[in-house]
């Protein structure tokens, strides 16, 4: 860093603040690349949008994937960035496009879970056996090398997601953030577009539906 | 009570207090700890600690196990045709016909029922002195000429 600059900041150069100031300076190079390209395209170059969908596809992969059944991550992922070029108006700089896509991203897990719940015929599976004994094997362990080791399993994550889909969609989305993801309450209820309030009291009654579930498996 | 009693009863306090004070402990017990132990040993199983302790801490293994695996849970590999279907999805919703704004026919529509039916309703109670009522309302014509010259009638 130039002398200069710390010099005017009144403030002393440390290792701490100069790594914080190298990455406020980083992101700050980003998020003009990213300003650019929306010029580009709210320009008219729709085309520029494909460095957008590179950029952050993983990104936005990775959340869909935590919130939607695996054969549908592609599909929903397609529809997270539709959206967002729909929306791009609506997309003021305030926070990174990273963060923004991310919102898009949770809110349209969510309507997909919406309607999902919507259809009647939404076939609600039955816990296997295996899972059963999994989920007694489970609550029995004793070391967190242990835990690892079983949550690698597919009764697993099997375990999970029959246990989520005793819950309302808006309940799963809350738990999933709030607990699963250990997000908090706060940017839950940003990314859902719901109040701190509603989203604390959903993701209390959220858990105790959840362990009550969990506790029926293992007669607890 | 009197004073005198008062003043007795406090002075037999002190005296226990003061008593009290000066017992002291007897000589320490060398085989006691061994006859405890002996005792406990001796005594039935301690009762078993209640079930919701127990039923807690199995879900709360049972949460972390869960919690861990959502956290290793990989999605499906990266697609990487998808920035390439996004965009031909979006440009074919440009490109596609715009449909003509119905909303102003429909209103248009809308209106022309109402007037019907209200002449129809006109029509129908015509005589009954309600074209009479409406002169009387709408333009201050107690005898309802200025509705009959409007009508032709």
């Amino acid at each position: 860093m130039p002398v200069a600059s710390w010099s005017m900041t009144g403030s002393t150069p440390t290792p701490a603040r100069t790594a914080k100031l190298r990455s406020v300076m980083v992101e700050a190079v980003v998020d003009m690349e990213d300003a650019r390209v929306l010029k580009a395209i709210r320009a008219g170059n729709v085309d520029a949008y494909a460095v957008i969908m590179t950029k952050y596809q993983g990104r936005v992969s990775g959340i869909v994937s935590g919130h939607a059944p695996r054969d549908r991550v592609a599909e929903l992922t397609h529809e997270v960035f539709v959206r967002a070029y729909r929306s791009l108006d609506g997309y003021r700089g305030e926070s990174p496009l990273g963060h923004w896509l991310a919102k898009v991203a949770v809110r349209t897990c969510h309507d997909f879970w919406r309607a999902q719940y919507r259809i009647k015929e939404r076939p609600e599976s039955d816990l296997s056996d295996e899972c059963r004994a999994f989920a007694e094997e489970a609550a029995a362990l004793a070391t967190g090398e242990a835990a690892e080791e079983t949550a690698s399993r597919r009764e697993a994550e099997d375990l999970l997601r029959w246990a989520l889909d005793k819950l309302s969609a808006t309940d799963r989305m809350v738990v999933t953030l709030t607990h699963l993801e250990e997000r908090p309450v706060a940017e839950a209820a940003e990314m859902l577009g719901m109040s701190v309030p509603n989203v604390k009291v959903r993701a209390f009654r959220a858990r105790k539906k959840l362990r009550e579930i969990l506790g029926d498996v293992i007669g607890a | 009570m009197d004073g005198n009693d008062s003043r007795r009863i406090d002075r037999l306090e002190a005296v226990l207090r003061a008593a009290q004070a000066r017992r002291s402990a007897p000589l320490p017990d060398a085989g006691l700890a061994g006859s405890v132990l002996a005792a406990i040993k001796a005594s039935p199983a301690a009762a078993p600690p209640p079930a919701g302790d127990d039923g807690s801490h199995r879900l709360d293994r049972l949460e972390a196990v869960l919690r861990l695996a959502h956290a290793d849970r990989s999605g499906p590999p990266l697609d990487p045709g998808m920035a390439a279907s996004v965009l031909a999805t979006l440009k074919a919703e440009a490109a596609a016909p715009v449909v003509p704004e119905n909303r102003v026919l429909w209103r248009m529509a809308a209106g022309a029922g109402v007037l019907a039916a209200a002449t129809v309703l006109f029509a129908l109670t015509f005589g009954s002195g309600l074209e009479e009522e409406l002169g009387r309302l709408l333009f201050y014509d107690p005898s309802g000429q200025v509705v009959v010259s409007l009508l032709g009638v």
